[in-house]
């Protein structure tokens, strides 16, 4: 089949199943369509849309990110640390530090990664643990504050009707699909994902790039940080730690193959989407926040399910009636 | 070496190339060259090093001793990127393309064309279709290559290796897969090469196909060159006379004398895969091969009589009694043994011990309330590591650091222990050298002698012609021919490898 | 030639447990340096709180460690750890009576949820990390729902004892429950057609699968097994701790891998064995000893969790 059947394929159905979840759970639940929730909506899933991009990344070239929980922590609480509160000078290294110090992180995960040639699964947690530690030092209990025109600029709205995180997702998510279509880098992703051999083979720099994407997760990690540093408007050492998670959830259910090579970022939004909107209706219903992480378990194991090429084998198999050997008889 | 070349341009000079393996001499003082508009024949059996010495070519792996000389000047290449610069480009049987991507992207990967720091997509589709013309090929470079028929799959090889304007083509097995309609088109592809004055070496098992499109001919054996000849000095015989140095009769132990009617393993099963019915019976005493195109469910077939099928259930019938067979722990318990063709990764436990692998089909056998008798492994282990004159210095020496022959026997050893009755061997002498495919060889006919059904798949025409009783060929997922004794010849292979005959459905009144 | 062949041997058996050797050499140096800083840290009496420690760590990375040698990884040990303490103290209430059948409730629970992942990670081929970090967050979710986020009730007699007290007055309990599962341990994978099979797993899994052995239902008792030891380790430790903390068990995801990474095993399988989880479970409890003495805050051990598992893989990767 042509290349973009091959990728609707990809991500069609989410956002099919994103319009059915919304009609059923606005007729459910009538508060769900207001425009109030969801604008609301937008600002919750804007850190989710982040890291989903940051793993999707990482996992087109076939490795994972374990840290970037600990990297929106580190990200988070040096950006409601910056000294100069409420002066321009604070914006600038509100905008300018974060970032690169998630681009440095990841940087080094990719070192080891790729010039160590170490297993990233391994890596990526153990670093994750030091950064966290790091953090933990920094500010062991939530404190810490941002300028309030960064705070109100991020929950904000732009002209008093555009919510500034819708932006910000549509932002991100158009140039990050630009990236992956039509460049470089991009197609290079890819390649080293769908085998590594060959892609060295024609040609591409495989280790640098295998660096580049880790610092690449990290730097959009920074950006899941300080958006949240902004909306909270202050800092938690611990509020990366669900990220992870949540991450491989986007990800997975957004169509890209958790051995690389396949996948892309249009369906992060969707993604996401789903992920939270559980989260959302559960809340509306007046549930228990506890049973969100059984929810969440859920959705993730339906979305491995239907992901896995071993699943339709084996329901294939189950329906189908071995009727061959009943019928013929064996032949000595 | 013959100088019978006429003085058109040489563009490659290998002299004196020396390789080492741990445990043999892969290639041995070898000296070969080509010319420009020339097609260069290489011929020889698995283990004369001609894929070696290809792959040096190609940068894959570095010679020992030697010089490798293009155009006149000396060059040193650590990898594929760097030998493609000066020129040399390689279209192998393991095609090299990403099924997830398309056609044109695999044509243009790594090489993509750009305005500025974008991907020029039209460009890239462009471009794609004027190399797919040059060579007659009608396809919509936007398709995804993994759904793609093999022959397809490897015309987009080589326009991959065009778009880099090679001057030195290197085609490895590439007719394995392909009908002859398929050949023919290739051949004209590669005649259009030629006339492009680009140097073409031909490495193929078909020798027939050889003396079809080269132009001169270099026979390999055990590492060295034992002649290079224009074509017009060959014939099939004398190739196979110095591919094999003797008469086949001294490679091969001598074939069965008289089979008896005794089935000794029967299978019936079904094909998901080419919606067909197969059925094969081994008699006992005999050796039998299953040959054909490359991918046309021979080995689909002999995995499911394993158990590893893709449809759930196959029945097998063993010493008259029937088996279903689910999966491969069913298998085994049956009797039914499987020498896959992928030993590094299928066959053998490269970081465990020679120990560990030989008794790896066989510990529970030796349970002592759920713990391992480790006196009686040691014995057992160490009897067949003797008989199958497998060198090592420690049973407890790690596998990895064994040569290819000592790692088949490896296998062979872990399933010799299991008592079979069933032997399935797939590629039985890949990446083995002589000294050790002779011992395989003999070992087969003991086998066979003893009762044991053996069912070999090889793509190399020469032991399937000396080693089996009997041949079946098949194509589409069916068997097309039953060639007995006499009847298993190159030429009778060929034809029904192509026939949509199935015999199977004469054979039903 | 004999010789040769035996000297041949002796190094095979050396270069293998030549890394063992050397992590209780480390650890014998630490106990000197922990002496060194803090005088008292060799009496019996504080060596014996530390292996306390050591001994519910070393539980549940028996788990950790056979999942780790089939090529995977178990990362819902911390749910399962703090879900056996809440539920061993909701089931128990005090009673004596109840002990038994708590403890054996528990276990099979965390079998449930073992074998859960672990019938994705065979069957279905889902990446362990994946699987199990979504049952790990299932099983937080039991536990709170149950629990209704304020755990209640309290570890019987007979269980505290079993968690701080001593046999015969001497051996505190728990130590010797761990010498005891480390010694069936030991057997299990060195001696037994089981525990061969797992270093076969782990080595290739295509090839074991190719060679008859049954990599599925294999890979799924051993995922069960690594549910049942974490389970079972936060039942140990009611004992310890008297009543149930949720969360209790969150650190000890990294902390079981950590020490199945520095007592050498592999992390893609098939090489190593609990004997260096041992060394590596005494010398990890041992380090964060010596950092709480040397007053190191919570985040500095962090660190150092992190940083010993990078600096170790490292090395031990080379190889």
């Amino acid at each position: 089949m042509k290349e973009k059947q091959h990728n609707l394929r990809l991500f069609v159905p989410i956002y099919v199943i994103v319009i059915l979840i919304y009609i059923t759970a606005g007729i459910i639940e009538p508060q769900f369509i207001t425009w109030r929730n969801n604008v609301n909506l937008f600002t919750r899933i804007t850190p989710l849309i982040l890291v989903g991009m940051a793993q999707t990344f990482v996992v087109l070239t076939g490795g994972i990110d374990l840290s970037i929980g600990a990297i929106i922590g580190l990200t988070n609480v040096i950006a409601a640390s910056l000294p100069f509160i409420n002066t321009p000078l604070n914006i600038i290294l509100w905008l300018l530090i974060p970032p690169l110090v998630g681009f440095g992180v990841g940087v080094i995960n990719g070192f080891f990664i790729s010039k160590k040639g170490l297993p990233p699964l391994i890596v990526t947690l153990a670093t994750g643990a030091i950064w966290l530690g790091v953090t933990l030092f920094i500010m062991p209990i939530p404190g810490g504050t941002v300028s309030l025109s960064v705070a109100l600029t991020i929950t904000g709205k732009l002209f008093n009707t555009i919510p500034i995180p819708l932006l910000i997702i549509l932002f991100f998510v158009l140039t990050g699909y630009f990236i992956l279509r039509n460049t470089e880098l991009g197609r290079s992703l890819y390649a080293l994902g769908g085998n590594e051999a060959i892609a060295y083979e024609s040609g591409i720099p495989c280790s640098r790039i295998k660096i580049l994407v880790y610092g690449i997760s990290g730097i959009l990690s920074s950006f899941a940080g300080m958006f949240l540093s902004g909306w909270m408007f202050s800092a938690d050492p611990l509020i990366g730690n669900p990220y992870v998670l949540n991450s491989i959830a986007v990800t997975v259910i957004a169509g890209t193959s958790l051995s690389g090579g396949k996948g892309g970022v249009v369906g992060i939004i969707g993604g996401a989407y789903i992920f939270y909107i559980l989260n959302n209706i559960l809340n509306l219903l007046g549930i228990s926040a506890f049973y969100q992480y059984i929810a969440k378990g859920l959705v993730l194991i339906l979305a491995l399910i239907i992901s896995s090429p071993n699943a339709s084998i084996i329901l294939k198999n189950y329906f189908k009636k071995q009727s061959f050997f009943d019928k013929e008889e064996f032949v000595k | 070496m013959n100088a019978a070349i006429l003085d058109k341009k040489t563009v490659l000079k290998m002299e004196g190339i020396t390789k080492y393996f741990p445990g043999t001499l892969a290639v041995d003082n070898v000296n070969f060259m080509c010319n420009k508009g020339e097609v260069h024949g290489l011929v020889g059996e698995n283990g004369a090093g001609k894929s070696t010495l290809m792959k040096i070519l190609g940068g894959i792996y570095l010679p020992d001793k030697g010089k490798i000389i293009i155009n006149n000047r000396e060059k040193r290449f650590h990898n594929y990127a760097e030998a493609r610069k000066f020129g040399i480009g390689i279209v192998y049987q393991e095609l090299s393309l990403l099924p997830d991507l398309s056609v044109a992207e695999n044509i243009f990967m790594g090489i993509w064309a750009k305005k500025g720091r974008i991907i020029d997509w039209n460009e890239i589709i462009k471009k794609s279709k004027e190399v797919l013309a040059e060579i007659d090929i009608k396809l919509d470079p936007e398709e995804i290559v993994g759904p793609l028929p093999v022959a397809l799959k490897q015309m987009v090889e080589i326009a991959k290796v065009l778009t880099q304007n090679p001057e030195i083509i290197i085609f490895d097995e590439p007719t394995a897969s392909l009908s002859s309609q398929e050949v023919s088109r290739l051949f004209n592809i590669i005649k259009k090469l030629k006339e492009n004055n680009k140097a073409i070496i031909f490495i193929s098992h078909r020798l027939k196909e050889v003396l079809n499109i080269a132009d001169v001919i270099t026979v390999m054996k055990d590492g060295k060159v034992v002649i290079t000849e224009k074509k017009d000095y060959f014939t099939e015989d004398k190739l196979i006379l110095s591919m094999v140095g003797r008469e086949f009769s001294q490679i091969f132990p001598n074939k069965a004398t008289s089979i008896d009617n005794k089935i000794a393993f029967s299978f019936h099963g079904f094909s998901e895969k080419y919606r067909s019915e197969v059925k094969l019976s081994v008699f006992r005493g005999e050796v039998l091969g299953i040959g054909g195109l490359r991918g046309q469910g021979q080995i689909e077939l002999l995995q499911s009589i394993f158990g590893l099928g893709k449809e759930t259930k196959v029945k097998v019938m063993l010493s008259d009694r029937l088996y279903t067979i689910k999966n491969p722990f069913q298998a085994i318990k049956s009797g039914i043994t499987l020498i896959p063709e992928d030993r590094n990764t299928e066959g053998v436990f490269l970081i465990l011990s020679v120990l560990q692998n030989i008794a790896a089909s066989t510990v529970d056998e030796r349970k002592n309330f759920g713990l391992i008798d480790r006196r009686r492994e040691k014995e057992e282990v160490t009897s067949i590591t003797n008989k199958l004159s497998i060198k090592i210095i420690s049973l407890n020496q790690i596998a990895n650091s064994l040569s290819g022959g000592n790692l088949q026997k490896l296998v062979l050893g872990k399933w010799l222990l299991t008592n079979p009755l069933v032997m399935v061997m797939l590629e039985p002498t890949k990446g083995v050298d002589i000294g050790t495919k002779q011992q395989i060889y003999k070992l087969i006919r003991e086998l066979a002698e003893k009762g044991v059904a053996v069912i070999i798949h090889t793509s190399e025409m020469i032991e399937l012609i000396g080693m089996c009783d009997r041949v079946l060929v098949m194509n589409k997922g069916f068997i097309t021919a039953d060639l007995k004794g006499k009847e298993i010849t190159e030429e009778k292979i060929m034809k029904a490898s192509i026939s949509y005959v199935n015999i199977l459905s004469e054979d039903k009144e | 030639m004999n010789r040769v062949f035996d000297k041949l041997k002796a190094i095979d058996f050396l270069s293998q447990n030549k890394l063992i050797f050397l992590l209780f050499l480390l650890i014998f140096i630490l106990f000197i340096i922990g002496e060194i800083l803090a005088r008292g840290f060799l009496k019996l009496d504080h060596i014996y709180t530390i292996l306390r420690t050591t001994s519910f760590l070393g539980i549940v990375s028996i788990g950790q460690t056979l999942v780790i040698l089939t090529g995977g990884i178990d990362l819902s040990v911390g749910p399962l750890i703090t879900m056996g303490n809440v539920f061993t103290c909701m089931l128990i209430n005090g009673i004596d009576a109840n002990t038994f059948w708590a403890i054996l409730v528990v276990i099979f629970l965390g079998m449930i949820f073992g074998c859960f992942s672990g019938l994705f990670v065979s069957y279905l081929r889902i990446s362990p990390l994946v699987i199990t970090l979504v049952t790990g967050s299932i099983v937080t979710g039991i536990t709170l729902i149950f629990s209704h986020g304020a755990p209640k009730g309290l570890a019987s007699p007979v269980l505290r004892f079993i968690g701080v007290g001593r046999l015969f007055d001497i051996f505190p309990v728990i130590i010797v429950v761990w010498i005891i599962l480390s010694c069936l341990t030991i057997l299990l994978l060195n001696f037994s057609v089981f525990g061969r099979k797992i270093y076969y797993i782990g080595a290739n899994e295509k090839t074991a699968l190719m060679s008859g052995i049954r990599v599925h239902l294999l890979k799924t008792i051993v995922y069960s097994i690594s549910g049942g030891a974490a389970a079972l380790t936060g039942s140990l430790m009611a004992g310890y701790t008297r009543t149930a903390f949720l969360g209790i068990g969150d650190e000890y995801t990294m902390w079981s891998i950590a020490t199945v990474v520095i007592g050498g095993t592999s992390i893609t399988g098939g090489k190593g064995g609990y004997l260096g989880t041992i060394a590596g479970a005494i010398l990890f409890i041992l380090l964060e000893s010596i950092l709480t003495i040397v007053k190191i805050p919570e985040a500095g051990r962090r660190i150092a969790n992190g940083a010993i598992i990078l600096i170790l893989i490292n090395i031990y990767f080379k190889q």
